[in-house]
């Protein structure tokens, strides 16, 4: 089947604009006019603000209706206008804050819903960054609008793609009898200090490692924080081009950015091994868009196990530092202050479960020890979080993680903004409550790296394969969420285990099975 | 439109619940909803190296389980059940291994997985796969990482090779028993393998001269040369220790060969990079190897008077003809022995439990071509617990020293070297087990 892929609205690094939609110009009330969709359905369309001035969308397809609504979560949205000449990854330029309303994940999946009969609504929120607790409250009150406005209105599926994922969840666990079931999809999970923690290590890993003048938080206030979170991703993604251009290079010293500070002793290390040790000890993916972790030129397994990690984390890395910038910025003024602390980090436990897998690529056990005697040498200067950032960040909405109504998270295992380890923290919270818990994971493929005939990896592919990207999961995957979110929906419970592999059974790369894990989250494995 | 049509089943689930009845009554007994146990087959999975760099190797592993499983099948399999031995290429890389192992236990549905090879591509399984927390058997692994029997932190995996560090130890008690004060130089890998290595030195109070250290894969002709002329060389080492891969000591003994040089007492390599086949045919002339010191825990694969080589070779001929017989082959052979040992242990309705509990109690008495004893019990998943010394002759095979095989045992802790007598099971009847 032809895959229909879509990139959910989520970070700075991965943000991909949705069509835009007017806005209605009244309060608390919709205007509606009828529309006709991509696959032919007449549907009516609504438009309005909710109370708090978020725009908010809802579709029907009155000719069938079934009474329920899907409600989507957007992900995360840059807070704050970018000007003309600084293009943060996958993002525009300039980069006008968007305020439109978002009913799903991509059209073609929303059409479908309708051709089934649901409804779809999602909002704007009023603020975009991290906007937890205002969405809640905003969805809450569309959820009111959608029953007054469709009286036929039996029951609302939550649903929301990464930092929309975890509204769903807050939704869920604060007002469970205002929605039928909930599927979190590629989601952030737990407190947000523990994914702006895998970006923060990683800007940290960065800046100790190649360049001491990357800003990993403390940023300005007004437009000169801005300016400076825009320059610090060049600084990132300038260290980053270098090393993936000198990856061969045999002179080791001639791999490290000119900016980096270190002696000697390290720059006989490859660079790659740094940015290797720096994407393990933050939790970055090593499979990524170009690179699967296992293929190789000829017999020549060097490629794989050398080369390769450093390649994908340094495809990975320039998405998550993108993350940890823009989000840092935008956290640390909705809470007052830096909360970025290492103080008390060790890194050497964070990397003990993969210091043997990642040998070769870490250039073994003498150059991975002398790497992390850095980390706690003068060079590794911590970073101290001011008391009013930490208090702030501590107060930001959090999950206690347990369903209270049938939820259905979908995954992919190389998910380098939120990584897989968000979920396996809600599933580990829901081992014993199957009844109301069910995960699903997009894996990785067997191999997708290729090779130029001179045996040089291929990077020309647009494509996301299987459990790469950030929230890069075919309408398929999507649909399936969907189907098993309604079905639960209808039950109560989620469906059974026999139901789901019956399911997921030809839906590529989607995976059911209730003892596969991944990693937690670094921040949760201590 | 999402629907699910009810459908009244209750005549056609009746019809099928009495053919079912029938048809049990014909088959042998079978555990219930055990994966990858039916009335006729006992799947089985392992992953190794096929393709890569070290597949012509290791590669080996599984033809040489499956030959021997072949021969089980042939004669009436394990309780009526044949073995089907699933195996997945991991090229030797962690990120394949991980796939590999997930897809054996998700999609193939294996009841064990058996043989794994390799230190960082099994630990990266193990963490990836949770072997341990699904109740996967994880049998006999190919690799002699201490870590693997660390029953706490990997319930279900069995070592089954003697440790490096035991390994290491041994070297050092040898060498201090015969070259005292000798100056000795170690070129060990920067990784877990070279680790336990270290430790076991260090732990037997063996000072190398020299130590190279390399990572993984840094082991080129051209550096091995530099380590000669560089290192040992000016450092006029007595006795250099090649305790990493064949691709290694390849890559050592054809830069020694190449260069005229040998340590003045020689070389000493450990099991790992040490089969004399796959280094001749990797290049090393067999004239560097003669007299050069080795460990093994078996019997070297051409020993014409062993009975449990004639047997494998015998088989192997048979299942896999044209094929090279060595050390790897006899390895791989002897684990499969083990594992036919253990599913009959399990009994008739083997589960996955009951497939541990049966190694734990009763392994220790499997019949093996391991001249150690085997130390499975209830609280230790350890194998072979040591080696014997010999020396490579001019066809270099490893015959014990002065004619006289002498063993070691140790631990892979502080406990002492100590040497010990063969205690070694026969051959079961046509190497077919008949365990309980």
């Amino acid at each position: 089947m032809k895959k229909s892929r879509f990139a959910a609205l989520a970070v700075a690094a991965s943000l991909v604009t949705m069509s835009a939609v007017a806005i209605a110009p009244a309060a608390h009330a919709s205007s509606c006019d009828a529309e006709q969709t991509s696959n032919g359905l007449y549907v009516e369309v609504c438009k309005g603000k909710t109370s708090d001035g978020a725009n908010f969308e809802y579709r029907t397809n009155t000719e069938n209706f079934n009474g329920t609504v899907y409600l989507w979560s957007h992900g995360y949205r840059y807070a704050v206008n970018l000007p003309a000449g600084i293009q943060p990854p996958g993002g525009t330029t300039p980069y006008i804050v968007d305020m439109s309303a978002e009913v799903g994940p991509s059209t073609y999946v929303v059409n479908q819903l309708l051709a089934a009969g649901y409804a779809v609504a999602g909002s704007g929120f009023d603020t975009q960054g991290w906007t937890v607790g205002s969405a809640v409250k905003t969805n809450v009150e569309l959820i009111g609008i959608l029953k007054s406005e469709l009286p036929d209105t039996k029951g609302v599926i939550a649903w929301g793609a990464s930092m929309g994922g975890f509204i769903t969840q807050a939704l869920a666990e604060r007002f469970p009898k205002l929605i039928k079931s909930a599927a979190p999809i590629c989601t952030a999970a737990g407190n947000v200090n523990a994914e702006l923690t895998y970006a923060g290590d990683l800007l940290w890993g960065m800046k100790t490692f190649f360049d001491p003048s990357i800003t990993v938080s403390g940023y300005a206030d007004g437009p000169a924080g801005v300016g400076q979170a825009a320059l610090n991703l060049g600084k990132v993604a300038a260290v980053l081009r270098h090393i993936g251009g000198t990856i061969l290079e045999t002179d080791t010293a001639k791999t490290w950015p000119a900016t980096s500070p270190m002696p000697a002793s390290i720059k006989a290390i490859p660079a790659r091994s740094a940015l290797t040790l720096i994407g393990l000890m933050a939790g970055v993916p090593t499979q990524s868009q170009h690179f699967d972790g296992s293929s190789f030129p000829g017999v020549e397994t060097a490629f794989a196990l050398a080369l390769a990690p450093a390649l994908g984390i340094a495809e990975n890395a320039g998405y998550a530092a993108g993350l940890g910038i823009f989000a840092t910025l935008d956290l640390e003024r909705r809470v007052g202050g830096a909360f970025y602390d290492n103080t008390t980090t060790d890194y050497a436990a964070r990397i003990a479960d993969e210091r043997a897998s990642f040998n070769v690529a870490l250039s073994g056990n003498s150059a991975i020890d002398g790497m992390l005697s850095i980390l706690s040498s003068p060079y590794g200067k911590r970073i101290t979080a001011s008391d009013k950032g930490l208090n702030g960040l501590m107060a930001q909405v959090a999950h206690k993680g347990k369903a209270l109504v049938p939820t259905i998270t979908m995954t992919g295992t190389a998910d380098m903004i939120t990584p897989a380890g968000n979920s396996q923290w809600l599933t580990n919270k829901n081992l014993k409550n199957t009844k109301k818990f069910l995960p699903l994971w997009v894996v990785t493929d067997d191999k997708w790296t290729r090779f130029s005939a001179t045996g040089s990896p291929d990077t020309t592919s647009t494509a996301w394969p299987n459990g790469t990207g950030h929230c890069q999961f075919s309408s398929d995957q999507v649909l399936t969420v969907a189907k098993l979110a309604a079905s639960a929906a209808k039950k109560g419970s989620v469906p059974s285990d026999a139901a789901v592999e019956k399911a997921v059974a030809n839906v590529d790369g989607l995976l059911f099975d209730r003892e596969y894990s991944v990693p937690l989250l670094k921040y949760y494995q201590k | 439109m999402i629907r699910n049509t009810p459908k009244k089943r209750a005549l056609f689930v009746s019809a099928v619940i009495a053919a079912g009845a029938m048809a049990l009554s014909t088959m042998p007994a079978q555990a219930a909803s055990q994966p990858g146990i039916t009335s006729t087959e006992i799947k089985l999975g392992i992953t190794s190296p096929l393709s890569g760099k070290v597949a012509a190797v290791y590669g080996k592993i599984p033809g040489a389980m499956k030959a021997y499983f072949s021969h089980v099948n042939d004669n009436g399999g394990v309780y009526g059940r044949k073995i089907n031995l699933i195996s997945k290429d991991d090229a030797y890389v962690p990120t394949l291994a991980v796939k590999a192992t997930n897809d054996l236990i998700m999609k193939d549905k294996v009841f064990a997985i058996v043989g794994a090879l390799g230190t960082a591509n099994h630990l990266a399984a193990l963490r990836s796969a949770n072997l341990s927390g699904r109740g996967v058997p994880d049998l006999f692994v190919n690799t002699g990482f201490s870590g693997f029997a660390d029953k706490a932190k990997y319930k279900t995996t069995f070592a089954v090779l003697p440790s490096y560090v035991m390994e290491a130890k041994i070297m050092a008690k040898y060498i201090d028993d015969n070259y005292k004060g000798k100056k000795v130089a170690l070129i060990v890998q920067d990784d877990d393998f070279g680790l336990d290595a270290v430790a076991g030195f260090a732990t037997a109070g063996l000072k190398p001269e020299v130590t190279i250290k390399f990572p993984t894969g840094a082991d080129s002709l051209a550096a091995a040369q530099g380590w000669i002329t560089g290192k040992l060389k000016p450092a006029n080492i007595d006795i250099a220790i090649i305790f990493a891969t064949t691709t290694t000591s390849a890559a050592v003994l054809g830069a020694a060969a190449g260069l005229q040089y040998r340590p003045t007492v020689g070389w000493m390599l450990g099991s790992v990079g040490g089969d004399s086949n796959t280094l001749r045919a990797g290049g090393v002339p067999l004239a560097i190897l003669n007299g050069a010191i080795g460990t093994s825990f078996a019997p070297d694969p051409s020993d014409a008077t062993d009975e449990y080589v004639n047997f494998f070779k015998g088989i192997y001929a048979k299942y896999v003809p044209g094929s090279t017989f060595d050390l790897t082959v006899l390895q791989g052979m002897n684990s499969a022995m083990l594992t036919v040992q253990a599913l009959r242990a399990a009994g008739k309705n083997p589960t996955r439990d009951g497939l541990i509990k049966a190694i734990e109690t009763k392994g220790a008495k499997f019949a093996s071509a391991g001249f150690t004893p085997l130390k499975y019990s209830p609280s230790s998943h350890v194998g072979y617990s040591g080696y014997w010394i010999g020396k490579y002759s001019a066809t270099g095979s490893l015959q014990p020293i002065d004619g006289k095989r002498v063993l070691y045992t140790t631990d892979s802790g502080s406990g002492p070297v100590v040497s010990a007598t063969i205690s070694r099971a026969p051959l079961p009847t046509n190497g077919l087990p008949t365990n309980s």
